[in-house]
């Protein structure tokens, strides 16, 4: 299913609010955005890494911290026990008014989202889809072939200059060689990621380590910087190492092929 | 006594309400009643299932809560030249969208960013809504979604802030607005006067009388080519003096119900410093015209805005009671409601559609235009 941008959305609401009641239409624009809704209302724990629940809480006064850890839901207690330890148990359990709003506050930073979309471009795919160890495959494996055009004397001086830009940029980080090569890897995720609607960057971003998208929100350009030829370049890059990747069974998910479709 | 803190210095830390806050918070609780505001809660609880209630609105002299997580409105008045935003909590927010679409939200969740499904329908919301104001003031939606209000360029920023319920769930929709925007407002908006309960015979005497101080003809395009900073020529009849000072014909005029005028010649006041006119004539009466002797000509209220119009230059009003009226003679001064450097109004069949300042164009007076209200 593809859940309506926000433009569509408005146009099912003057269709359904804003047409004759006895319309068809109308029912079946109310009915859409209904179960679209029903989609993106609810944020899927199980899909957001641990680490953002720690992150959620981890400013919060260590009454609150044991509230979540000792009775929030099952997948948040157990990053939180991983994270701080086992929770002092309170010595009488919270009013059930504030718990239902210690309960609500720290989910504020989260978002919903169904999980797999018709029009998802690759990026997200490869964000929300893919499990660590295909995601470290894919991404150092993004940053391979990005150091070899860095050093491809065929490849435009242009080209060459802006990858090289990427590759002082990681190793400036301070990692060992793979790491460093998966992080150039992940520069292109965040060029791509800020092509994409931002709702659902955010709803992708949630399935990574929140320590790693600190770091890709540092590689994302801002707006005004972004290139439509660099981002095409990157998009190409990264079918280009996915696509064998899957061919060797080294990715159960094949690259996504509504884009191949686009891609001339 | 060193070390002892003086009287002032104890009640230096009382809370203080600005004059300003409290006009401010008397126009945005007129909001709720009949008016742009009235018509648009009543088209938002036509809704179905939408249950919402607003409280009274409080006023912040500053830009409070302008970076809160949040559904952001921005619009912009045209007319102004202004922009203000329209900010509505998150859990507010969801709860709208929830009812409108039968989603039985945990309570858990109600904290959750907002989605794009839910920015759809909260444009639509904002936009139809902005559609039934009547009167419509002019807004316009640049965008809505999460992003906070960028209020740079715009100076001192106001916020109004309403409780809301909707539904089970307690929030708050702030307004943010430019203080200039919301002065012209305080200026725009008087508090409605409640009429005193006259007999009907003394009703029409113990009434509003306007000081006129002649006409002026609306350019080319009509009220809707009124432009705050637009300047006016005075011609019917041409006034000479300071703007502070008018000389030539000024009348005290009350319209009778049945249409005709009571009029009564005045000069300004030029020794005092709030407004104050003189009487200088007696007490006419002017019957109106007979209906059948003249074409019916459509009022300058329901003529449409490209339409030229004349209106009427306003010095300001007296009220005046039966009993004063009845001895009233040349000579005799008359405060007006208005300070001699306060803006006149100009109107339209007794309606305010705009408001200038008097200015000195060659000899005579002419009227540069401040806000247009319509």
């Amino acid at each position: 299913m593809t859940t309506p941008s926000t433009n569509a959305a408005f146009e099912l609401a003057a269709l359904a609010w804003g047409s004759d009641s006895e319309d068809p239409r109308a029912e079946a624009a109310l009915r859409r955005l209904g179960r679209a809704h029903r989609e993106e209302a609810r944020a899927d724990l199980s899909r957001v890494h641990p680490t953002w629940l720690v992150r959620a809480v981890q400013d919060e006064s260590p009454a609150v911290r044991a509230i979540v850890a000792g009775l929030g839901p099952p997948s948040v207690q157990a990053a939180l026990r991983a994270a701080f330890g086992a929770p002092s148990s309170p010595d009488r359990r919270p009013h059930p008014e504030v718990l239902e709003w210690v309960l609500a506050l720290w989910s504020e930073r989260l978002v919903g989202g169904e999980p797999e979309r018709d029009d998802d471009p690759p990026i997200i795919v490869a964000l929300a889809r893919l499990s660590p160890l295909e995601a470290y495959r894919l991404w150092h494996g993004v940053g391979r072939a990005k150091r070899r055009l860095a050093e491809d004397p065929g490849q435009a001086p242009e080209v060459r200059a802006w990858i090289q830009r990427d590759v002082e940029t990681v190793d400036r980080a301070g990692f060992g060689p793979r790491r460093r090569t998966a992080l150039l890897g992940l520069t292109t995720a965040a060029r791509l990621l800020g092509d994409c609607e931002p709702f659902r960057s955010r709803w992708a971003v949630q399935h990574l380590p929140y320590p790693v998208v600190k770091r890709l929100r540092r590689f994302t350009p801002p707006a005004a910087k972004r290139s439509a030829s660099i981002s095409r370049l990157e998009a190409r890059i990264l079918r280009m190492v996915w696509k064998p990747l899957a061919r060797e069974g080294k990715l159960a998910t094949p690259f996504p092929n509504a884009v191949d479709r686009e891609e001339p | 006594m060193t070390g002892e803190p003086s009287a002032l210095d104890v009640w230096s830390d009382l809370p203080r309400v600005d004059r300003r806050t409290l006009a401010l918070e008397r126009v945005a609780s007129a909001w709720l009643g009949p008016g742009p505001l009235g018509s648009l809660f009543v088209w938002l609880g036509a809704l179905p299932g939408l249950d919402l209630a607003l409280d009274r609105p409080e006023v912040d002299l500053r830009a409070a809560g302008i970076a809160r997580p949040g559904l952001v409105a921005q619009l912009r008045l045209p007319r102004h030249g202004a922009r203000l935003a329209l900010g509505v909590e998150v859990p507010v927010a969801h709860a709208v969208v929830d009812h409108l679409l039968g989603f039985d939200r945990p309570f858990a969740e109600r904290r959750l960013q907002l989605t794009p499904v839910e920015w759809g329908v909260w444009t639509y919301l904002v936009v139809r809504s902005l559609e039934e104001m009547r009167p419509n003031p002019g807004f316009s939606v640049d965008r809505v979604g999460p992003d906070p209000f960028d209020a740079s360029g715009l100076g001192p920023i106001a916020t109004i802030r309403w409780a809301v319920r909707a539904g089970e769930t307690a929030g708050a929709v702030r307004l943010w607005l430019p203080e200039s925007l919301a002065e012209a407002w305080l200026g725009a908006e008087p508090p409605p006067r409640t009429p005193k309960p006259h007999s009907p015979k003394l009703r029409e005497l113990a009434a509003d009388w306007r000081v006129v101080a002649g006409r002026v003809t609306t350019p080319r395009g009509g009220l809707g080519a009124l432009r705050p900073g637009g300047v006016l020529p005075l011609t019917d009849p041409p006034l000479t003096g300071e703007p502070n000072a008018p000389v030539g014909p000024l009348f005290l005029v009350h319209r009778t119900d049945d249409g005709g005028e009571r009029r009564i010649a005045v000069t300004v006041d030029p020794g005092s410093t709030r407004g104050a006119v003189v009487v200088s004539g007696p007490l006419v009466h002017e019957p109106s015209p007979d209906p059948g002797s003249q074409p019916a000509m459509p009022s300058d209220a329901d003529a449409p805005l490209d339409a030229p119009v004349t209106l009427t230059v306003e010095l300001g009003r007296i009220n005046l009671p039966v009993s004063r009226l009845a001895d009233l003679k040349p000579g005799d001064v008359l405060p007006l409601n208005r300070h001699g450097r306060e803006p006149v109004e100009l109107t339209s069949n007794g309606r305010a559609v705009a408001r200038g300042e008097l200015i000195l164009i060659d000899e005579e007076l002419g009227l540069r235009v401040t806000n247009v209200f319509l």
